[in-house]
């Protein structure tokens, strides 16, 4: 259903794909970070994968910090029993090879905030291959300059490019810009203004056409739909605005001065 | 875009618009005066690319855009 480079991180570790009639093993622990605006479908694009992997592997999937009120009333019934909510921050506790679903990473893992889950991210990436066996995380984001670089410095990765405007691209990463920019081209290829049937995977270097499942649409139940497609949405208000302050983060008046500044 | 000649003619070569106003004055139409108007235009522009770099020649040149890659599965 995927592409090579996204299916052999989805797979439990040694799971065997066919790619054009040949058997390759899945490596099955790494990153897959998907970036587009907002609303531009990254997290039902995450969902259509973590149905993939819900359907043909035995991993568990963890929804980080997502609303109890979204695990309980937003899932489908083929996912009871197989998703939990698990913060990031505690990824030490969890000893099975779990696919995570990361999401608007930009808020919570964001690169200022350094002190907090910055370096939780910075410290777990290069070891993601060894907890529980291997595990794989997909996070959405608006714009990787948003998030901490050492998430990518050490491991594999499989970026998901879906759209994103033109003014936005402007702020994205130098070593990142590229392959976002790459993106777009080949998006408008087949489709416009917002893509969003469609996504590029920057390292097969290919356009993938995304089945949404059918749980996610609006016609036929526009409640578990907007529970899934924004989550964030239904946390409490305390928790809310925690996550706007950056919990647990250094915000000093002096310090939020000095990131402002243009040097 | 207004009616007149096409811009890469207008651009090109005056000769293609003054034969184009004397054939129009005249009154004289048909497959055969096409024919003339448009060789004085490709005359026109090959002359006008003529002293271009060699990117700008090359922009000009029909071709096919690439197919997008897509991922084909069962």
């Amino acid at each position: 259903m995927f592409p090579p480079a996204i299916t052999n991180l989805l797979l439990k570790e040694g799971q065997r794909f066919e790619v054009n009639g040949k058997f390759r093993t899945a490596l099955g622990t790494g990153v897959i970070p998907v970036i587009g605006v907002s609303r531009s479908g990254k997290t039902s694009a995450s969902y259509s994968m973590l149905d993939y992997v819900i359907k043909f592997t035995n991993r568990p999937v963890i929804l980080d910090s997502f609303p109890k009120k979204v695990i309980e009333e937003g899932i489908p019934d083929h996912w009871k029993g197989r998703v939990s909510n698990t913060k990031f921050a505690d990824i030490a506790t969890v000893n099975e090879p779990a696919v995570w679903l990361v999401d608007d990473t930009g808020v919570g893992f964001n690169s200022r905030d350094w002190n907090s889950n910055g370096r939780i991210l910075a410290r777990t990436a290069g070891i993601l291959s060894h907890f529980g066996g291997g595990m794989t995380v997909i996070f959405t984001t608006q714009s990787l300059s948003g998030v901490d670089v050492s998430f990518f410095r050490y491991t594999n990765l499989a970026p998901v490019i879906r759209y994103v405007d033109n003014d936005v691209l402007r702020f994205e990463r130098p070593e990142w810009r590229d392959i976002v920019e790459e993106g777009q081209y080949e998006l408008q290829k087949v489709s416009n203004p917002r893509h969003l049937d469609w996504l590029y995977s920057s390292k097969d270097k290919m356009l993938v056409k995304v089945y949404f499942p059918s749980w996610l649409d609006k016609k036929n139940n526009p409640i578990i739909a907007d529970l899934m497609s924004r989550p964030m949405r239904y946390h409490t208000l305390q928790d809310k605005l925690l996550m706007v302050s950056g919990k647990g983060g250094k915000s000093s008046k002096e310090r939020k001065d000095k990131e402002n500044m243009i040097e | 875009m207004g009616e007149g000649v096409p811009l890469h003619v207008a651009i090109s070569n005056k000769r293609s618009i003054t034969l184009r106003n004397k054939l129009k004055r005249l009154g004289l139409e048909g497959n055969h005066i096409d024919d003339l108007i448009s060789l004085v235009d490709e005359i026109g522009i090959m002359n006008t690319l003529q002293n271009q770099p060699i990117g700008v020649r090359f922009s000009t040149v029909k071709s096919k855009s690439a197919k997008p890659n897509i991922w084909k599965y069962d």
